[in-house]
């Protein structure tokens, strides 16, 4: 049965709720590859780190396992902010997909076409030339900005919102993936005191993709210091959770960029859609900010959002019915009486 | 009037699909268990005993000895009706978990949105370890030809025409759960033969969940004979039968797994959970276990042959008669 062909109409929508991958036509080859070789493609030595709006980076290991954290979507209930994002987040193919908490702006698995989820990941996952750890915590309760104190975001959403006794949505994993020798950590939306004791566990990391931007949303850039400079250590920082003109909707959630933040150490404003890394390169680094800014691995006027189905699409020439009817009193003779 | 053009090529081949996506958001529970694990290395002091649980079709819960809840392949029915109409009388319920799995993205082994989970894994590949649990994920492929007398490839071709996929590519992920001492794999429904890597892995296994029954849906009793003394598997469960209250008749499957049940040494159980050791098990060679209609929740108990017999509906309460004259 072609689905197209169903006798039903087209605004008979069908909700997919939960795992879609059967639409997406999803393969496992390059997982069975990984699983078998140990890695895809021969040894680069480099890790490759792109951005693709909000906090979702792809992490490319030196053996071409693509891992893509946090895509985007607009959350499906409304009550959670409304409408986010102008842009649908790239219908991509990647290896892993990994998500850090349930919230719309970290959990949109359903764009991607990845063979392998891990959601809320914690424990630690070694596949091909990858050890994906994750780190369970807690979300941003108070991420004291000049905008967004606990009792706004308590209100904002209408939920209880730090433990005990708060629901799924208010919970992190901050995933961290070793591969190359290099120790990448993806901070999702963790509240910024998380127990000394996981730190401890965490170490000194290489690169920290975090969810640091000007205004601070999540992390304050002064936070973002705090747990990148002090507790981790980390030798490149990625902003992360800022405004891309195009994806973000202005006034969603109020967020601004992040330039102020870069400018404010060492930095490199990157121009091209990804950047990769070697060890040794990234040892000579002390908390230099990589800012991709606006540059997205994919066109973001490509992706926008689609209508719930198809309205009818025909040539104005095909536009059934006489669409010059009054020629009928045309003059015979000359173009006027 | 012109002619009609053609549509554009870049139609939307399903334009009725709204990919609603994951609903994780709404849970009511939080990470808390998941916490504790990670920094107690498990919830509970170890009880030496791993429980399995029978939630129907190719849906299991495994709890470790120190308490983790593994879930495996919830089920759920078609979200549209080109998948061969309405599979189940009923929704699997709500149930918690810490770490849910899916094998494979159809319906009746992909509802991940009915576990109440604290983390959710499809299509693991590779090892992962948390806690007192180690779970390995093989990648491999879907069953294509199953050999059953029922269940030939003109059959499936008929109840599961799909133009956007190719049949013969369908992914399937095989885990093998070590914890307590016992080596579980839960098959899901992967093809008969896979590659000789894979076997490698699956070696002096304790238990194996087959999806076997009589009619051959999935594994013909052949085919599960084969599998489970390859892997040298101490005890068979069946899954993916029909269960009375659950599955509807004709939809893909019409016989349970007593036959096959009777062919060998056997344990009927009669309850859906069991506790077991490596010590309870291990004189058992491809012993079956098999849950039956045991389920760990009520099916549904209405007989729909039996529906013109409801009893009386019972009369509401005249409130309105208050407003009379």
């Amino acid at each position: 049965m072609d689905m197209t062909k169903l006798p039903n109409p087209d605004t008979w929508l069908v909700p997919v709720i939960g795992d879609n991958t059967f639409y997406q036509g999803v393969k496992n080859d390059r997982l069975i590859a990984a699983q078998k070789n140990g890695g895809i493609t021969g040894d680069t030595g480099k890790v490759s780190i792109s951005f693709y709006g909000m906090i979702a980076y792809k992490v490319t290991t030196p053996q071409g396992l693509e891992i893509l954290i946090d895509p985007f979507r607009n959350a499906p209930d409304l009550d959670l902010g409304g409408i986010w994002f102008l842009s649908q987040f790239p219908e991509i193919d990647v290896d892993i997909v990994v998500s850090t908490h349930a919230h719309g702006d970290h959990d949109g698995m359903m764009r991607v076409k990845a063979p392998m989820m891990l959601d809320r990941l914690a424990g630690t996952v070694e596949i091909g030339d990858a050890k994906i750890t994750g780190f369970p915590d807690k979300h941003v309760c108070n991420p004291q900005n000049e905008i967004y104190d606990g009792i706004i975001l308590e209100k904002a959403f209408g939920k209880h919102n730090y433990p005990p006794g708060e629901n799924m949505e208010w919970d992190n994993s901050m995933i961290l993936i070793e591969t190359g020798g290099i120790r990448i950590l993806h901070w999702g939306d963790n509240r910024q005191n998380p127990p000394q004791e996981m730190f401890d566990q965490i170490g000194d990391i290489d690169i920290f993709l975090s969810a640091v931007s000007d205004d601070g949303h999540i992390t304050t850039p002064i936070w973002g210091e705090k747990i990148g400079k002090e507790q981790l250590h980390a030798k490149a920082v990625f902003p992360g959770h800022y405004n891309v003109e195009g994806i973000n909707h202005p006034y969603a959630s109020g967020i601004i960029d992040a330039p102020q933040f870069t400018r404010m150490h060492d930095h490199t404003f990157i121009r091209d859609r990804s950047i990769s890394f070697t060890k040794e390169e990234l040892d000579q680094y002390d908390f230099h900010v990589f800012y991709f800014g606006e540059n997205v691995d994919w066109d973001v006027l490509k992706w926008p959002h689609k209508f719930p189905y198809n309205y009818p699409n025909a040539d104005l020439d095909d536009w059934p019915g006489d669409a010059r009817e009054w020629e009928q009193y045309k003059p015979e003779k000359g173009e006027r009486y | 009037m012109g002619k009609r053009k053609k549509q554009p090529s870049s139609i939307d081949p399903m334009p009725r699909l709204v990919q609603v996506g994951d609903v994780a958001y709404c849970q009511n529970k939080n990470n808390t268990r998941i916490i504790a694990a990670h920094y107690y290395g498990g919830l509970r002091e170890g009880s030496g005993e791993v429980s399995i649980t029978y939630y129907g079709m190719s849906a299991f819960k495994i709890t470790s000895p120190k308490g983790i809840e593994l879930f495996f392949d919830p089920w759920k029915n078609p979200c549209d009706p080109s998948w061969g109409g309405i599979w189940y009388k009923m929704r699997m319920p709500m149930t918690h978990c810490d770490i849910g799995f899916v094998t494979h993205s159809h319906f009746d082994h992909n509802a991940y949105e009915m576990l109440d989970a604290g983390m959710l894994m499809r299509g693991l590949a590779g090892e992962y370890a948390f806690a007192d649990v180690k779970v390995t994920g093989l990648a491999d492929k879907h069953i294509v030809e199953t050999q059953s007398p029922v269940y030939t490839r003109d059959v499936l071709d008929a109840l599961y025409p799909f133009p956007n996929i190719d049949k013969e590519d369908v992914d399937n992920t095989i885990y093998l759960v070590e914890t307590g001492g016992l080596r579980i794999v839960h098959w899901g429904d992967n093809r008969q033969n896979p590659p000789q890597d894979i076997w490698d892995r699956l070696t002096d296994i304790d238990i194996v969940i087959l999806p076997v029954s009589d009619d051959g849906r999935m594994l013909t009793p052949e085919w599960a004979d084969r599998i489970a003394s390859k892997m040298n598997a101490k005890v068979i469960i069946p899954a993916h039968y029909f269960i009375d209250g659950i599955n509807i008749e004709g939809a893909g499957w019409g016989k349970t797994a007593e036959e096959y049940v009777k062919a060998h040494e056997n344990t009927v159980l009669d309850k859906p959970e069991i506790s077991i050791s490596g010590a309870d098990i291990k004189e058992y060679k491809n012993r079956v276990f098999y849950f039956g209609n045991n389920v760990a929740f009520d099916p549904v108990g209405i007989d729909l042959s039996e529906s013109g017999k409801i009893s009386d509906i019972p009369e509401v309460k005249p409130v309105w008669e208050q407003y009379g004259k």
